[in-house]
């Protein structure tokens, strides 16, 4: 009898060390089985401060859905109390950017932008891993994770890896679009959608005078959608520290990376959708408002008083040759301002599949 | 085959899902707070400190009035505290509606009133009068009575929702004990900190995403400077334990500027300035003027030309936010340097000076500094108040900080209560090239968006049979001000309630960004009718520090001059101007 058998045996035996050998498998660990569950579990870690090692930072400390996805400082502070080189940029509509950072021209995927915040160490951010065991081990052990990572990568403790958290948190993120604009309604056929002033206030950045369009380019506003480099990052002459050596780490640009002089202050032209509630401005949130944005570009640059640290911005000779004095008149600045605002999406900001899931607890 | 068996082995093993699953922190919420502290460091519920304050708990909720007293030798104090506690207005919040279990109610201060804590309330001659501060841990109220103690009277009863009476000094120990003793906190610092290293330990805060949030339960933050970062413990006083903990940036500073002979100048001070008021006359101007207790300097009694023009104005909090997403920050008052635990208090007399323009006198200023201990260290507040007046009639209302403070990414927002005289006023604001008048309490935000008329004004003030502009700073008053980005409230007035009228205790939470600043909650649920035609104006500006090289503001720093400290300051000012319109 068990002559018979024993082949049975062995059959059952190699079903299952195969799928042992499938399940174990490090890239099978992470594959998805189901797209919207993994942007659900990325929604869940983003807001999860036990991602920081030491549990008082999250994503979302430095990129809240109540800014826009920004966080209302000049420079976020980390979880070690540091701050970190540049304001935090907004995510919505990131998807389609080509380039991610607004001085590092290295960084082209948002999965390599999602290294940075998880394990950088100059600064550490949210220093994943600091404690990367401890934090796989609360994952691990969480009903409500088990549960979502369950949903998207399968009954599988094993998928619970800094790789999976990083694909869900990158959905997630990709996820985060707008549409419903007042501007977006107006170039959707609404024509009701802008007033006069903002109309206005439209042609003026699309006018050869003001020329804002060419860097903050359709259909997002941002430098960042464009594959050639060469028309993503500018210096705006903000400053002038006359020399490579007096140039803080945080104004020096792309530079930190091609080490070409012609790079210094050159940085990415962010997303202008919904700057309404992104203030502070610039890479390092030295501009307040939009009049401080719009001085700059009236003056051509902005002159600093006559500040000996900061210099004279307006005659910084690495700015950007269309960086010149406009003239703009108040009252063009109130419909430049009008426009800009046209840019709000305060419906995706308030949208329910961007904010902390309800069932996270305090 | 053995090999397979093995392989299975270690599949079965292996790669089961293991461990039993852990529920996460669940939270008790519960009107009885006593019964049901949680303590998330086990060792602290052991010491006997922790031990003790909860069974003063328990005594309290188990006696007839369930009101853990304020303990004191001063037998005008017990006085005071028994007979307010005779008050059914004042102990109307003790018990839970529907089950009738006891509430946790506690005194925190008692205090001889001054003239800034009566308002309307007439004082008997030879009567002693006291101000009796109760908070209700459960619902969040704070009542506040006025007893006469000679005539053995409560004379005046106020109840607040959603405010918080200054903290007392026991409980700003409990606070320090529970921030020292945390295993969090030390392990943060790399090192356990001793009691005396906590700043601010008295000082109410916020915390996003916790009980704390909009200071719905009371919270402190005892909080530690670490070279150049400071770390904010973030304590719970209802639930009694830490809830977080945050850092700022602070940078390094030298030793702190002490005010010399500062005690002898505190007793001229509350002798002066406290404890009754001055008359001021100059330049057309008549005006009475105070310090209150947690008010700042009070205006009253304004004129111009025999004209009535305020009936007072105040500075009623600093709201000081270190994080717009985290919302953890302080709420400060100001006030007279024997108000029970404030830490920036008047350390100087109210000045009076002479304003000028290209040389020539245009009126006169009334400014009152307030201080902590040892600005400009880090954690150390400096605030100044300034009223100026100009010979044309116009006047302003302006504050500000000179640093240091918590952080270098800071939003400050002061609240300041300007009341004005008359009772026919109006209130309207520029919009659409038109003045739209205001029928109902509202409140509004200065924007980039807002609009100005052509001469700059945001809103028109009707003061009986004249009119003023107010225009918002954007700099152009010549103090350094990088503009108000103010929130403005009109409430109406109300001669039945206290809105403000006596000195107001902390109105809102550090830090909230939208227009919950804390005068929205003399106009929520249902905004009144301002037909009435009193009406009081709630200026909120929002300052951000700056401590960037070439950039400073709001900030102070100590440096090196001749091997000796000095300070330099980089103040930030705000404040609207009214103009009168002819």
């Amino acid at each position: 009898m068990l002559k018979f058998l024993f082949p049975f045996f062995q059959l059952i035996i190699f079903i299952g060390f195969s799928f042992f050998l499938i399940q174990c498998n490090p890239k099978n660990l992470n594959k998805t089985t189901n797209n919207s569950a993994l942007i659900l579990l990325g929604r869940n870690l983003f807001y999860e401060t036990n991602l920081s090692f030491n549990g008082t930072k999250s994503c979302a400390s430095c990129h809240s859905p109540e800014f826009a996805f920004t966080d209302n400082y000049r420079r976020s502070i980390t979880a070690t109390g540091e701050r970190v080189m540049h304001n935090a940029p907004t995510l919505f509509n990131v998807f389609a950017n080509h380039y991610f950072d607004l001085a590092n021209p290295n960084i082209t995927t948002l999965d390599s932008q999602h290294q940075r915040p998880l394990l950088g160490k100059h600064p550490v951010e949210l220093g994943f891993n600091l404690n990367e065991t401890k934090i796989l081990q609360f994952l691990k052990k969480d009903k409500r994770y088990r549960q979502l990572f369950s949903n998207a990568f399968g009954n599988n403790l094993n998928a619970v890896n800094l790789i999976s958290i990083t694909k869900a948190i990158k959905e997630f993120v990709a996820s985060i679009k707008t549409g419903n604009s007042p501007y977006e309604d107006w170039k959707l056929g609404k024509s009701n959608a802008l007033n006069n002033e903002e109309l206005e206030g439209m042609k003026l950045f699309f006018s050869v005078k003001f020329k804002c369009v060419q860097c903050h380019m359709e259909p997002y506003f941002t430098s960042a959608t464009s594959k050639t480099i060469q028309y993503v990052y500018f210096n705006t002459g903000l400053n002038n520290f006359g020399s490579i050596e007096n140039q803080p780490e945080e104004h020096q640009g792309i530079y930190r990376y091609t080490n070409n002089p012609k790079d210094l202050g050159k940085f990415k032209a962010p997303t202008l959708i919904n700057i309404a509630f992104t203030a502070p401005y610039f890479h390092d949130g030295s501009a307040n408002n939009l009049h401080e944005v719009l001085d700059v570009y009236r003056n051509g640059g902005r002159s600093n008083n006559g500040n000996v640290i900061l210099g004279n911005g307006i005659k910084n000779p690495l700015k950007d040759h269309r960086i010149q004095y406009t003239g703009m008149t108040l009252e063009e600045e109130k419909k430049l301002i009008a426009f800009l605002y046209s840019l709000s999406d305060t419906i995706s900001i308030k949208n329910a599949k961007y904010s902390k899931p309800i069932l996270q607890p305090n | 085959m053995a090999l397979y068996g093995t392989l299975c082995w270690h599949f079965f093993v292996g790669c089961n899902p293991q461990g039993n699953s852990t529920s996460t922190k669940s939270f008790v919420d519960t009107a009885n707070a006593a019964a049901a502290f949680i303590l998330d460091d086990s060792t602290i519920s052991s010491e006997a400190w922790m031990q003790s304050y909860i069974l003063k708990v328990r005594i309290a909720l188990q006696n007839k009035i369930p009101i853990m007293l304020l303990e004191s030798k001063d037998s005008f104090v017990l006085n005071a505290q028994n007979i307010a506690l005779t008050d059914s207005r004042f102990t109307q919040y003790l018990f839970d509606k529907n089950t009738k279990q006891p509430l946790r109610n506690e005194i925190f201060n008692i205090y001889q009133a001054r003239p800034s804590d009566l308002g309307k309330v007439k004082m008997e001659n030879n009567s002693k009068y006291f101000r009796v501060e109760l908070y209700n841990f459960a619902l969040n109220i704070a009542t506040i009575a006025i007893v006469n103690v000679t005539a053995k009277t409560v004379v005046d009863v106020n109840v607040f929702p959603d405010l918080q009476p200054e903290i007392p000094l026991h409980l700003r120990e409990l606070a320090i004990k529970l921030a020292v003793k945390n295993t969090k906190v030390c392990k943060a610092l790399g090192y356990k900190p001793g009691e005396t290293d906590a700043l601010m330990a008295n000082t109410k805060t916020a915390l996003n995403n916790t009980k704390c949030e909009r200071s719905l339960h009371l919270c402190v933050a005892p909080t530690f400077v670490k070279k150049d970062k400071a770390l904010w413990a973030i304590i719970d006083l209802t639930d009694l334990k830490l809830v977080g903990i945050r850092w700022t940036e602070v940078n390094s500073t030298g030793p702190g500027e002490r005010i010399g002979e500062r005690k002898l100048k505190f007793e001229k001070i509350m002798e002066c300035y406290c404890k009754k008021e001055n008359t001021l006359t100059r330049n057309g101007w008549n005006m009475k003027y105070i310090i209150t207790n947690s008010d700042g300097l009070k205006i009253s009694h304004v004129q111009f030309k025999n004209k009535d023009i305020l009936h007072s104005v105040k500075l009623v909090d600093w709201h000081v936010s270190y994080s717009g997403t985290d919302g953890f920050g302080y709420s400060d008052a100001v006030g007279c340097p024997e108000f029970s635990q404030a830490a920036v208090v008047a350390v100087s007399e109210p000045k009076i000076a002479e304003l000028f323009n290209n040389g020539k006198s245009v009126g006169f200023t009334l400014e009152q500094s307030f201080q902590s201990e040892l600005w400009p260290q880090p954690c150390n507040y400096n605030y100044l108040q300034r009223y100026e007046f100009y010979n044309d009639g116009r006047f302003r209302v302006a504050v500000g900080s000179l640093g240091r403070g918590c952080g270098n990414d800071g939003t400050y927002r002061p609240v300041i209560r300007i009341f004005f005289a008359g009772d026919k006023n109006t209130f309207k604001e520029w919009e659409e090239n038109k003045w739209n008048l205001w029928q109902k309490e509202a409140w509004k935000l200065q924007s980039d968006k807002t609009g100005y008329n052509e001469n700059g004004y945001q809103y028109l003030v009707g003061i009986n049979n004249a009119s003023y502009g107010l225009e918002p700073s954007k700099g152009q008053f010549n103090d350094h001000g990088r503009g108000d980005n103010a929130w403005v409230f009109i409430t109406a007035y109300n001669a039945d309630k206290d809105e403000g009228e006596k000195d107001l205790i902390t109105i809102g939470p550090c830090c909230n960004t939208d227009y919950r600043q804390g005068p929205e909650k003399f106009i929520e649920p249902m905004p009144e009718s301002l037909e009435k035609g009193k009406f009081i104006l709630w200026y909120v500006p929002q300052i951000k520090n700056d401590n960037a090289p070439g950039r400073e503001y709001c900030w102070a720093e100590s440096y090196l001059d001749n091997g000796v400290y000095k300070t330099k300051t980089y103040p930030c000012m705000a404040g609207p101007m009214f103009i009168p319109i002819k």
